[in-house]
């Protein structure tokens, strides 16, 4: 027994030196910084990020990275391959100490017989944090067909993803367009497109189903967005349709044929409009209200007639104004005309502060997802003052983005690492000056995830705290569609 | 020591287990070597397995963790013999363990070899491809594990698993019981082989993999196997009308055989059905109209899952569109399994450098501005905007031609023959005159002029004895004369009727 016990001593001892993170002396120094992927240079974090994750894009043998900020190296990694997985305590607490601060990331690589080690990686630590949960759906970048997908949360401060709902439990059934009010899962909601289709509404504890396409309406609810008293739920009702492209690069063309905006009351179960947004004339769509809630965006084009041409269909910015207590829609106004210089807007989102309006730019239609000359964008409220946010947007596709509820972070759908996959992408927003940092891709435990990851990830929407009620939203779904009051 | 010829069947006994096991594995094996060869490839064709914790986690998590066994067993399957060998060792072990169970629960030999029931039952329901040849694994596991819990249990001689058992004394008696069971299920097996043997299964399921292997003459000994039968089939006429192009024979023997689903035998209009999504980017492919052929694949894939048919068209489709990024993850998901990683490797290196392995990009280079969009329905617009664009693309022609003809727009037909002039035909090929002359008996002289093309005298003959024979009402003679003309289909078969239409 005693032997027994020795000898595991003894394994356990060599394990121990074996997986030590010795540090290595680098025999020679490179002036540049060494390449890494995901990129996290020179990006501002959240200061209760998951760790990021990464691998070293240098040949060597073996590798080091230390961690640290200022003078104090805090963690030193080594590994034969490079990738470069940082403890998720030391991580924490090193976020909480550098706060505020720039960190380095040290790398070192073995090389032949010698260590060469590379100029400092600089990220910064921003002192506020990001709201806790990402809520995600992830499925196939398709066409036309479905089979498995679901609706994810990650918790951004771990690599945890647990699924909110998946399709295996009600009929593979397409499940879309989750939104909350204020960030919030305490008032949510979500369409299910199929035999049981209907709109599901989780508000008070409660979830129910709703038949968001009532009599008298040609389509269904589809875009919405909650007022921010979590009272009105503005919608747009889109036809939607496919094409496909014969040649070239892009791939699908997702176009409205018709579109209006409505407004639901989820107290009085009604639904309501006015003329200036239910038109025959023109296409609205992507509603989103002001923080105050007294004015509804959204996007405006020509309607849509048997001629028209699909990219010739460009969107422009409106608003309109809204009474509570009246419930009712007045005084329209263009804020941002894009299509008179041959662009589209889609997807508009207020600051939490009110000031700026993000919205995504592309050459014509509403679903930049598929446009890969999509952009985002800036508007300065009280100045109507455009600029391209330069600073995140990419060669490729960069498009549906959210504001986190401090306004100090945004989360965007970029396809910048391979042209065909949507993958959300964090940046750091200073509300004062309107400037973003450098974006960062969503942090995995394994680094190289995305590189066989065929889902796309859709409708990237932060919220303030977790999804505990998965069970209620099923029996939710499976319930019988409740109409709408007329 | 000698022993009587009476002492063999008594020795044989003894060994009759392994005797039963060692015929059930060649007989399965054989099978599925032979009539059932198509499982064997449907399956590896239909399943993936992958080298990942990612893999691992989703497939438990989404499939369970037989499916996950299931997967690993079948990626052996890429070598068709070593899939036979697996599949026939899983099914005759399944006898082998029901007989050992038999043995630890009634302490006696399995007379009425009930031990082979099981095995036979799940050997009959893999003779479709529609049956998951997990219940196999599951079925094997369960045996396993039930005889391996019965075995601790007896040898911690805990409890005497004896369950009563009519048993003759007479060994000879024994014998006769086990030879008549034995026969019994051999003739049997046999008799339901042969009944739900699905010939058509095994037809259209080799024909597609022959096509998708590009093994042309392969399909059309296959098809016209088929259609021989008199049968009709979309699947079958679809890769049938493919088989004739690649033999150079479409516009000559596309009525050799009743087209009676028109158009609808050369292409599958796109209706969302999840079963056609698997064959119809080989059509688009051959046409090298790659974002059609891509949205075909990628659908299959959505539906069928990430098997590696799929994501190596995929990549091959998005190498040669210049989506070198898109193929690059299709790649390495392949390269995490056993048997295709060289393939990705080498359509790795294929993005590297220029390759002439790729498929044909009909439309390289063609501008998307103003942007068009494929008729998905339709396949005539598409075939028009190929023939324009890519006025080599003989395929495109041949299929534009048959389109026409198909669906009765011999107006249209007519119109768009100028195309061949663009190819080396000796002569304007029978199908095509015969088209011609039903335009030119429709439209006056000067119109017809206008077509750049005469119709020869013989042609004109043959139409005289065609409509003499349509006119006296002589079916058979006209179908024995002209049954494989045009003018035939338009009378007799074309489901769109017999006019011609001009809309």
């Amino acid at each position: 027994m005693k032997n027994f016990f020795l000898h595991i001593y003894i394994i356990g001892s060599l394990l121990l030196l074996g997986g030590c993170a010795c540090h290595h002396k680098p025999d020679a120094y490179r002036e540049a910084a060494p390449q890494i992927y995901p990129d996290y240079t020179n990006v501002v974090f959240p200061c209760n990020i998951a760790p990021p994750n990464f691998v070293i894009k240098e040949d060597g043998t073996a590798y080091q990275a230390e961690i640290g900020y200022g003078a104090a190296v805090k963690m030193i990694i080594s590994n034969d391959e490079p990738t470069i997985r940082i403890p998720a305590k030391q991580w924490k607490q090193l976020l909480q100490e550098a706060k505020g601060e720039d960190i380095f990331f040290r790398i070192s690589v073995l090389q032949g017989e010698k260590w060469t080690g590379y100029a400092d990686i600089v990220n910064r630590i921003s002192t506020h944090p990001i709201d806790p949960y990402l809520v995600y759906r992830l499925l196939y970048p398709g066409y036309e067909l479905w089979n498995e997908m679901g609706i994810y949360q990650r918790d951004l401060t771990s690599h945890e993803q647990t699924p909110v709902v998946e399709n295996r439990d009600f009929g593979r059934q397409c499940v879309n367009c989750h939104s909350f009010s204020r960030h919030s899962p305490d008032n949510m909601m979500m369409h299910i497109r199929g035999k049981d289709g209907g709109t599901l509404l989780y508000k008070n504890g409660k979830a129910e189903k709703i038949n968001l396409k009532p009599e008298g309406f040609k389509n269904g609810a589809t875009y919405p967005s909650w007022n921010p008293d979590g009272r009105y739920l503005a919608f747009s009702m889109n036809e939607v349709q496919q094409f496909f492209h014969s040649a070239g690069k892009k791939m699908v063309e997702v176009s409205d044929l018709e579109s209006d905006i409505v407004i639901y009351d989820t107290e009085t179960n009604r639904i309501f409009t006015d003329s200036l947004v239910y038109t025959t004339a023109y296409m609205e769509t992507f509603p989103t209200w002001s923080p105050d809630g007294e004015n509804l965006y959204f996007c405006r084009a020509k309607a849509y007639r048997k001629d028209t041409s699909l990219d010739s269909i460009r969107y422009d910015l409106y608003r309109i104004r809204f009474d509570k207590k009246q419930e009712r829609l007045y005084d329209l106004e263009c804020v941002y005309e894009a299509s008179s210089i041959g662009k589209s807007v889609s997807h508009p989102r207020i600051s939490p502060n009110g000031k700026y309006l993000m919205f995504t730019q592309s050459d014509y239609g509403n679903f930049s997802i598929w446009h890969a000359e999509s952009d985002l964008f800036l508007l300065e409220l009280e100045t109507k003052q455009v600029r391209a946010l330069d600073e995140v947007n990419s060669n490729d596709v960069d498009s549906y983005h959210t504001w986190s509820s401090s306004g100090y972070w945004f989360v965007f759908s970029s396809k910048r690492l391979d042209t065909l996959w949507a993958r959300p992408f964090f940046a750091a927003f200073d509300p004062e000056t309107g400037r973003a940092g450098k974006p960062f891709l969503l942090p995995q435990e394994d680094p190289e995830f995305y590189n066989t990851c065929t889902y796309t990830f859709n409708v990237p929407e932060l919220t303030t705290a977790p999804i505990k009620n998965q069970r209620q939203l099923l029996d939710g779904m499976r319930k019988r569609a409740k109409t709408v009051n007329n | 020591m000698c022993r009587t010829p009476l002492q063999y069947p008594v020795q044989m006994m003894k060994f009759l287990k392994y005797i039963v096991f060692a015929s059930l594995f060649i007989a399965y094996f054989l099978c599925y070597q032979g009539a059932l060869s198509h499982v064997i490839v449907y399956h590896e064709q239909h399943h993936l397995f992958l080298f990942s914790s990612s893999y691992f986690h989703r497939i438990v998590a989404s499939e369970g963790f037989l499916s996950y066994i299931t997967n690993f067993l079948i990626q052996f399957f890429y070598y068709p013999v070593l899939g036979s060998l697996l599949s026939a060792f899983l099914l005759a072990c399944v006898y082998f363990l029901a007989n050992r169970l038999f043995r630890h629960i009634f302490d006696k030999e399995d007379l009425l070899q009930l031990s082979v029931i099981p095995s036979l039952y799940l050997f009959f329901q893999t003779m479709s491809v529609d049956y998951s040849f997990e219940r196999v694994v599951g079925g094997f596991f369960i045996l396993l594990f039930a005889n391996i819990v019965l075995f601790a249990i007896k040898k911690a001689g805990k409890r005497k698993w004896f369950i009563s058992y009519p048993y003759p004394a007479n060994k000879y008696a024994r014998i006769g019981i086990v030879a008549c069971s034995l026969a019994l299920y051999t003739g049997y097996g046999y008799y339901h082989f042969v009944k739900s043997y699905k010939i058509c299964e095994r037809i259209m399921l080799r024909t597609d993999q022959f096509a998708k292997a590009k093994q042309w003459d392969k399909v059309m000994e296959y098809t016209e196997n088929y259609l021989r039968r008199g049968r009709s089939n979309q699947l079958i006429s679809y890769y049938h009308n493919m088989a004739l192009y690649h033999a150079g024979q479409m516009p000559y023997r596309l009525f050799d055989y009743p087209q009676a689903l028109g158009v609808k035998g050369l292409y599958f209009p796109w209706n969302a059905n999840s079963r056609e999504s698997e064959y119809g980017h080989v059509l688009y492919e051959e046409l090298g109209h790659l974002n059609e052929a891509h949205r075909w694949e990628f659908e299959a894939m959505v539906v069928w899952g990430e098997t590696a048919p799929h994501l190596l068209n995929l990549a091959r489709y998005n190498l040669a569109v210049q989506r070198p990024q898109v193929a690059q993850r299709f790649i390495n998901v392949l390269k995490q399994s056993l048997f295709y990683s060289d393939a990705a490797c080498s359509l790795e290196q294929q993005s590297k450098e220029a390759s002439d392995e790729l498929p044909y990009n009909a439309l390289t280079g063609v501008n998307d501005v103003p942007a068009r969009f494929s008729n998905v329905v339709n396949i005539g617009p598409e075939l028009n905007y190929l023939c324009e664009k890519d006025t080599a693309n003989r395929m495109a022609f041949e299929y534009l031609m048959s389109h026409l003809l198909l669906s009765n727009h011999v107006e249209k037909f007519a119109k768009s023959l100028k195309y061949i002039r663009n190819f080396s035909y000796p002569e304007l090929p029978r199908i095509y005159e015969e088209a011609l002359y039903v335009y030119e008996l429709g439209v006056p002289e000067e119109e017809f002029a206008k077509v750049g093309f005469r119709v020869s005298e013989e042609t004109k003959r043959r139409f005289e004895r065609y409509y003499h024979l349509a006119e006296k009402n002589q079916m058979n003679e006209l179908q024995r004369e002209f049954g494989n003309t045009y003018w035939f289909y338009l009378n007799y078969i074309s489901p769109y009727g017999n006019k011609v239409l001009t809309n």
